[in-house]
């Protein structure tokens, strides 16, 4: 079984992700709605439970957490209902993004200390690949 | 069985609303509805859950409005639903915010762990 130091960012290239995301779409937004239901697909048809929390933004300075295992995504409860619905959508849309390209190194996070862990090892110019293709 | 908040979360699915969709457009708090439907908040009593009722769609004589009412009836008299903390453990959050130099990642994680667990309780 493989272990957080196995752990490899994959560089994809802006091709490579306009690939992945056509295939998604395909998938998750078959009637190919404008703007994309971003919640609808996450919540309806991937099954996940969207949690609106309180302050998280403001405690943490993140709009949102993934717990892939769960199926569950943590996001700011003022985001999620914001009316600018950008926003919301854009912080779905990127947890989205890891959902389908980097489920298998969070499914190698079994801990808070694996996570902690992982950021800690994990060397900045991975982390920045990750968000920025997501 | 279904629990009050599996139903409730199944009659919204039904409506084709999302949980935004649905708050929004009936004026509800997300973050309650959502521990509701998680069953971490036992069922409201009286003219709230009529209200909910209305807003999923139920009409008095349906037999889901029945299965609705019996439902809470059935969660009221039960205890709700209590992650421990080894449960909350094992949700492991991921982020990935660009951290600030002098910031102390075990800190930001102890308080996104808080947070967590705020959804978590009733």
């Amino acid at each position: 079984m493989a272990s957080l130091d196995d752990i490899n960012t994959p560089r994809l290239s802006n091709k490579a992700i306009l690939k992945i995301a056509d295939e998604a779409l395909i998938q998750l937004n078959p009637n190919q709605t404008i703007p994309v239901p971003i919640d609808q697909a996450i919540e309806i048809v991937m099954g996940y439970v969207i949690i609106p929390c309180p302050d998280l933004q403001s405690i943490s300075g993140c709009d949102a957490a993934l717990a892939i295992k769960d199926k569950e995504i943590y996001i700011d409860e003022d985001i999620y209902m914001s009316e600018k619905y950008k926003r919301y959508k854009f912080t779905l849309a990127h947890e989205l993004g890891h959902i389908i390209l980097h489920e298998d190194i969070f499914l190698l996070l079994d801990s808070y200390d694996d996570d902690i862990d992982f950021h800690k090892k994990c060397p900045a110019d991975a982390l920045y690949w990750l968000e920025w293709q997501a | 069985m279904d629990t009050f908040g599996g139903f409730f979360k199944k009659l919204r699915i039904k409506q084709g609303l999302t949980l935004r969709h649905f708050c929004l457009e009936n004026q509800l708090d997300a973050s309650n509805i959502s521990k509701l439907e998680r069953d971490v908040l036992p069922p409201p009593k009286g003219g709230t859950l009529d209200r909910y009722a209305l807003a999923l769609g139920l009409k008095p004589g349906d037999d889901d409005f029945y299965t609705f009412h019996d439902l809470a009836a059935t969660a009221n008299r039960t205890m709700p639903s209590y992650l421990t903390e080894e449960e909350i453990e094992e949700k492991v959050p991921v982020f990935f915010r660009a951290l600030r130099s002098d910031e102390n990642k075990d800190e930001l994680m102890k308080k996104i762990k808080g947070v967590i667990k705020k959804a978590w309780r009733p």
